[in-house]
């Protein structure tokens, strides 16, 4: 048999992950995926059942989307706290418990990435293997692992997993289909139409990333957004910034705006739930003030508290008076963070050990 | 000064500006003379770099190796283990924030069943510190420990005092409000450079005389 660079690849990233099933750090959801994903590649080396070479080359490219974020956790310096606000909107939205797993990039950059449906469905139905349905593989900066803060962005990323699963910017393209976009009212100069039909797909799953963000971090996302993003102007994947803040502000007052509106529609239509806000704030002030951690009430203070941090950061440069006299502008920001960070960390604590039983 | 007892401990509790100990999993651990803490969930490993030594009196001209380089980062969750191996130094923190009043301070002592397995830590918290308290590991045995995050690793006695002490505002604080364990900031005392200098101008001395 001539040499086959696919059959190669599958070797290869079966070695890798076989160094990864000695990490020791992973839960067992993980090590469970990261053994389907070892079965499917035997199969497919095994070549029995036959699988076309085009379906065999898909396979591999997608577990070799999937090993990139497994070795990318197998540090485990994954944000904890940022994983447990994502994993509790999750529930709102999906009976199932869901599998996030992060990694860690060195560029300045959000993403989520899916593994492809028609992965599911071949090796089910091909294979005859089952592999954890519900991955969200989602990607943010490493200087940014102990900011939870800049790390709301992680709840935009989680959208675009909730958007896929629910087809729900692909259900406003069908029943609005002459939905007027902000600044994309038709093709800016030089974009065909084919261009500007997939600009108005992308620029649709941006805002319901950000509605879907803004609904559990309020203010937070918005914050972020302006910052991160900063006059950016429309492009083929990404709307103005300033269109995203309006929209994201017209969520956050109550404010009618008609992109709201659609999304508002395929939810019902998907018979999801609304565009509410998900979210209550704890007053962090008196804590905050005094250098301590906020003692959180809920889960809806677990996603509050980057509403309520994100104020609190922007007014630490002017607080003249107590300990925060004494402290830097550089230091206000990690002090912050890391007060918000240990304030969901010991609700978490607080929870597991309430949940355990006293004797084991 | 005066050691306080479980029951003082507990009067002195407050959000605002009392004893703060965050979270509290579970009041047994108030006991008669003192506050059990817990082993915290991140910590900084020793590892062995190219550069054979720190050096604490780096070379005014060349940008001194930073002391990060020689611990690698890992977190754990609440009930996983952790390996504390024979000569090895782990940094980590207590699993609780704690804010230490003005007119108090304290002092951290490993726990007796801890210390009969080799492993030794004392640390002491001044007036007014908040943070989660540093916990510097080694394992003087022969054979490697498996920690478990979450146990009860150290026991506070606190002292109230007779004055109150600022922590912050009179000098610069190195370690303010830390939630994970923090590399030693020693490079930044401010007699390194003095030190210098003085073994720079007895080198060039020794120089001339040649």
């Amino acid at each position: 048999m001539p040499h086959s660079l696919t059959d190669t690849n599958l070797r290869l990233l079966d070695g890798k992950l076989c160094s990864l099933c000695d990490t020791a750090y992973f839960d067992a959801r993980i090590v469970d995926y990261l053994d389907a994903l070892r079965s499917v590649i035997a199969t497919l080396l095994r070549r029995q059942p036959v699988v076309p070479d085009l379906l065999r080359d898909f396979l591999a490219r997608e577990i070799w989307k999937g090993v990139q974020f497994l070795a990318g956790s197998a540090m485990r310096l994954q944000p904890f706290e940022a994983i447990y606000g994502l994993r509790a909107a999750a529930r709102d939205w999906i009976k199932e418990d869901v599998l996030i797993i992060t990694a860690l990039t060195q560029q300045q950059n959000f993403y989520f990435q899916a593994i492809h449906p028609l992965f599911y469905k071949i090796t089910k139905d091909l294979l005859q293997l089952e592999v954890e349905a519900d991955v969200v593989q989602v990607a943010l900066p490493d200087v940014y692992r102990h900011k939870p803060l800049f790390s709301v962005a992680l709840y935009h990323e989680f959208g675009h997993f909730i958007d896929r699963r629910f087809q729900l910017s692909a259900n406003v393209e069908l029943l609005f289909p002459n939905l007027t976009l902000p600044s994309l009212s038709a093709p800016p100069a030089g974009w065909t139409q084919e261009v500007f039909r997939n600009a108005r797909k992308a620029h649709l799953r941006e805002y319901f990333a950000d509605l879907f963000a803004a609904s559990y971090t309020g203010g937070a996302i918005k914050r972020f957004v302006d910052d991160f993003a900063a006059n950016a102007d429309v492009s083929t994947s990404h709307p103005k910034t300033y269109d995203r803040v309006q929209v994201i502000e017209a969520l956050l007052t109550g404010k009618n705006h008609r992109v709201i509106e659609a999304f508002r529609h395929a939810l019902h239509a998907r018979q999801c739930p609304d565009l509410t806000p998900k979210y209550s704030r704890p007053n962090v002030e008196e804590a905050f003030v005094n250098l301590r951690t906020a003692r959180l009430q809920g889960v809806s203070e677990v996603h509050g508290i980057l509403e309520a941090g994100w104020e609190f950061l922007h007014q630490a440069a002017d607080r003249d008076e107590g300990v925060w006299q004494h402290i830097e502008d550089a230091d206000a920001e990690r002090i912050v963070n890391d007060l918000v960070a240990k304030s969901i960390r010991n609700w978490m604590l607080g929870e597991q050990w309430s949940h355990a039983p006293a004797d084991g | 000064m005066h050691l306080l007892t479980g029951e003082e401990i507990k009067a002195s509790m407050a959000p605002a500006r009392g004893l703060f100990v965050d979270p509290l999993l579970d009041p047994g651990q108030i006991a008669s003379s003192g506050i059990d803490l817990r082993l915290g969930y991140d910590f900084l490993v020793g590892v062995t770099t190219r550069r054979p030594s720190f050096d604490l009196r780096p070379p005014a001209s060349d940008q001194p190796r930073g002391i990060a380089s020689y611990f690698q980062e890992t977190r754990r969750d609440l009930g996983d283990k952790f390996v504390l191996y024979p000569n090895q130094v782990v940094l980590t923190t207590t699993l609780e924030y704690l804010c230490v009043p003005e007119n108090m301070s304290v002092n951290l002592e490993t726990r007796s069943s801890l210390n009969r397995l080799g492993v030794h830590v004392g640390t002491s918290l001044q007036p007014g510190y908040t943070g989660c308290a540093s916990l510097e590991l080694f394992n003087h045995g022969h054979t490697p420990i498996e920690l478990v995050v979450g146990a009860r690793v150290v026991q506070a006695r606190i002292f109230r005092l007779d004055a109150t002490h600022a922590y912050l505002g009179k000098a610069p604080r190195k370690y303010v409000a830390n939630v994970r364990p923090e590399v030693s900031r020693i490079l930044e005392d401010s007699e390194l450079a003095r030190l210098r200098a003085i073994w720079e101008r007895n080198s060039n001395a020794g120089r001339d005389i040649d």
